[in-house]
């Protein structure tokens, strides 16, 4: 429903045309559609801000309160957080609803700083970011430079060209000889190096990697041809095929043990203690399932918010 | 590719424009400012800031320019010094194109004709002023080129930038192109809209070039097309060139041809026959016949007051039974003139040692 307001909210020009008058009412009422969910979501945010919870929570975790907090993201991953293509001056996407739901039930507001996918959590580290939410999994390595609070399960897609013409079929030995398209500091960097015995074993070659340092850059990859495949969350994976319907496909999903996470910084304890509560309350109240819904993000697998820290 | 007008004019992507003029900017000025301090300690015969200058360009000439930029914006932190992503950013970029614009400095001081620097200091020029005067303005003639070529290569730089979260077109073309899937429109418009600001760098060069251009009268009326790339400056047809000595040979200023038989036709006032000067080992001169006729002024530049002003004496005063005057006369290191219009003059028997004679009219003497 949402992808078809967007499909005539783009082309204004076409409603004011005299000719299409339906498609002008249609358009109208869409558009009133859209603007009433809209009224929706920042009631939803209102009404989050005055629960009891939240205000509770705004009471124990005074030093949160009007402050501006900054959220380091990576925004190449449509559906978590990219650019408005309509309005490139801001971010849009779950992961951008999820920090304001945050903010709104914390009061703080954010700010959004943009960096490489491996530079999240050196960002972090350094202060130059209060918090980290960008479809990241929360894995002990990197519990060791940040505390996680989870949101959701992982899902992996697996990306190829379109008829998966090196039959590929998830990290496993199908991936002997092939080329993997990944990000510097991905979690499944590791995984399919781990090929390379299992593949030698097995008189194949190991797969080889490239390394990029968005999403961009690995469906790229993977559209010229460099790359065979790209593995990573299902959702992003399905962004892509849909923006290509006729040269990518998504091979399977796959299941990780892993979790995405919030991450904050080691030295900020309140602020991963104020966020554990205020995301428990944030998906009692429903309002997660509902962001994941209106993002496409159906695979996502909500989870309840646990800690995922390391010495 | 239908979108590539929609994104050439998209205001989101003209806005990282500003930024990345101003991460270039920063790096330009700071790197100039740093680089002015580096030539210096470079051309310093103190061993120990010479050696400290020297480290510095190894360092930051040697690392690549995105370790430093993330080196200032994620590591400075751990410090205590926690620098916003735009001053992270031309402070990296400043620090690194600082011993490239200190090498440009470099070599163009060094590359000015020494014979330059010791006329300058013949005429008793303070560093400052041979700096101000006599060095800089030949200097910065030449550094234009390798100043343009430093400025596009900054203004390039800048793009590592995006790497520190600094908003500039390069992050903002990706992050479109992320978001819209539109690679190739996005980068495209933002591949052009690069070319439009290095191009507008290349056409500042070639106006300062022509502005700082010795030959540019010639070139009037020439309008725009003087700037086009097969374009040369016209050279005139025959330079004259005076004998003097056998060997020796200076360009002369062109003279009317009547104008120079009057001369040769007056009375002789300086004559030099076979002078040799050595400076240590070295000869600086040898066999340098000059004969100057009367009347005429031959500006002799010299450091020591005291030897100018006995000369400028003998000119203003013209005694009867004297030779005939002269404005001044050449002089050489403790030797006196064969003949000389400027005695019973005391020259300075030990030359000092930055004594140095400089004849800028040696046209019209004629080989003896």
């Amino acid at each position: 429903m949402l992808s078809t307001i967007e499909r005539f909210s783009a082309h204004p020009s076409q409603a004011t045309s005299p000719s299409r008058g339906w498609r002008h009412w249609m358009v109208v009422s869409l558009l009133g559609v859209a603007a009433w969910m809209a009224h929706l979501g920042s009631a939803q945010a209102a009404d989050l801000a005055d629960s009891k919870v939240c205000q509770a929570l705004q009471a124990k975790y005074p030093q949160f309160k009007g402050k501006t907090l900054v959220d380091a993201i990576n925004p190449h991953t449509p559906g978590y957080e990219a650019l408005d293509p309509k309005d490139p001056n801001r971010y849009i996407g779950f992961d951008i609803d999820l920090a304001e739901a945050l903010g709104s039930c914390l009061g703080f507001s954010l700010k959004y700083t943009p960096v490489a996918f491996a530079a999240l959590l050196p960002t972090l580290q350094s202060g130059q970011a209060d918090l980290v939410i960008s479809d990241i999994y929360a894995t002990k390595e990197r519990a060791k430079a940040a505390d996680f609070i989870t949101y959701s399960k992982v899902f992996d897609g697996v990306l190829v060209a379109k008829g998966n013409p090196k039959k590929i079929n998830g990290i496993n030995l199908s991936m002997c000889g092939t080329t993997a398209a990944e990000n510097t500091g991905f979690v499944e960097v590791p995984l399919v190096q781990n090929l390379a015995e299992p593949c030698k074993a097995a008189g194949k070659p190991a797969p080889q990697l490239q390394l990029y340092d968005n999403n961009a850059s690995c469906i790229q990859a993977v559209l010229a041809g460099r790359a065979d495949t790209y593995i990573n969350d299902v959702n992003t994976v399905d962004q892509a095929v849909k923006a290509y319907p006729d040269k990518l496909s998504k091979a399977l999903a796959v299941t990780l043990p892993y979790h995405i996470g919030i991450g904050v910084s080691k030295s900020n304890p309140a602020l991963r203690d104020a966020i554990v509560a205020a995301l428990g309350e944030i998906q009692k109240s429903g309002i997660q399932p509902a962001m994941m819904k209106k993002w496409g993000l159906d695979q996502g697998a909500i989870e309840p918010p646990t800690i995922i820290t390391d010495k | 590719m239908d979108l590539f007008f929609h994104y050439l004019t998209l205001g989101y992507l003209l806005h990282g424009i500003v930024l990345t003029l101003q991460v270039t900017v920063l790096g330009l000025v700071g790197g100039l400012g740093v680089g002015i301090v580096l030539a210096a300690m470079q051309l310093s015969r103190q061993p120990l800031v010479s050696a400290m200058a020297r480290t510095y360009a190894v360092i930051f000439r040697g690392t690549p320019l995105i370790l430093q930029m993330v080196f200032v914006y994620d590591a400075l932190p751990h410090f205590g010094i926690r620098l916003s992503a735009m001053a992270s950013a031309g402070i990296a970029l400043a620090a690194n194109e600082a011993p490239f614009i200190a090498e440009i400095l470099r070599a163009g001081i060094l590359g000015v004709d020494r014979g330059q620097v010791a006329a300058g200091q013949a005429l008793g020029m303070s560093s400052f002023v041979l700096m101000r005067r006599i060095v800089a303005p030949q200097a910065i003639r030449t550094m234009i080129p390798a100043f343009g070529n430093e400025t596009v290569n900054a203004l390039k730089n800048s793009s590592l930038a995006s790497f520190i979260s600094v908003q500039e077109l390069t992050l903002r073309s990706t992050q479109l192109a992320s978001s819209t899937f539109d690679f190739f429109s996005i980068f495209f418009a933002s591949g052009l809209l690069y070319l439009i600001l290095t191009g507008s760098v290349a056409a500042l060069q070639l106006v300062s070039e022509r502005a700082l251009d010795l030959d540019r009268p010639r070139l009037i009326g020439a309008g725009w097309r003087a700037f086009l790339p097969w374009r040369r400056t016209p050279v005139s047809a025959e330079v004259p060139m005076a004998n003097v000595g056998e060997s020796t040979a200076v360009p002369a200023v062109e003279m009317p041809r009547a104008r120079a038989a009057d001369i040769a036709q007056g009375p002789i006032a300086v004559e030099i026959q076979e002078l040799t000067k050595s400076y240590g080992a070295r000869e600086v001169f040898g066999d340098l016949n000059l004969r100057v006729r009367g009347e005429k002024s031959l500006p002799c530049w010299g450091p020591a007051a005291r030897a100018r002003a006995p000369c400028f004496a003998a000119s203003t005063a013209s005694r009867p039974g004297m030779p005939a005057p002269c404005s001044s006369a050449v002089i050489a290191w403790g030797i006196p003139p064969v003949a000389s219009c400027c005695h019973p003059a005391p020259w300075p028997t030990s030359a000092s040692r930055s004594a140095w004679a400089w004849c800028s009219s040696i046209s019209i003497c004629s080989p003896t």
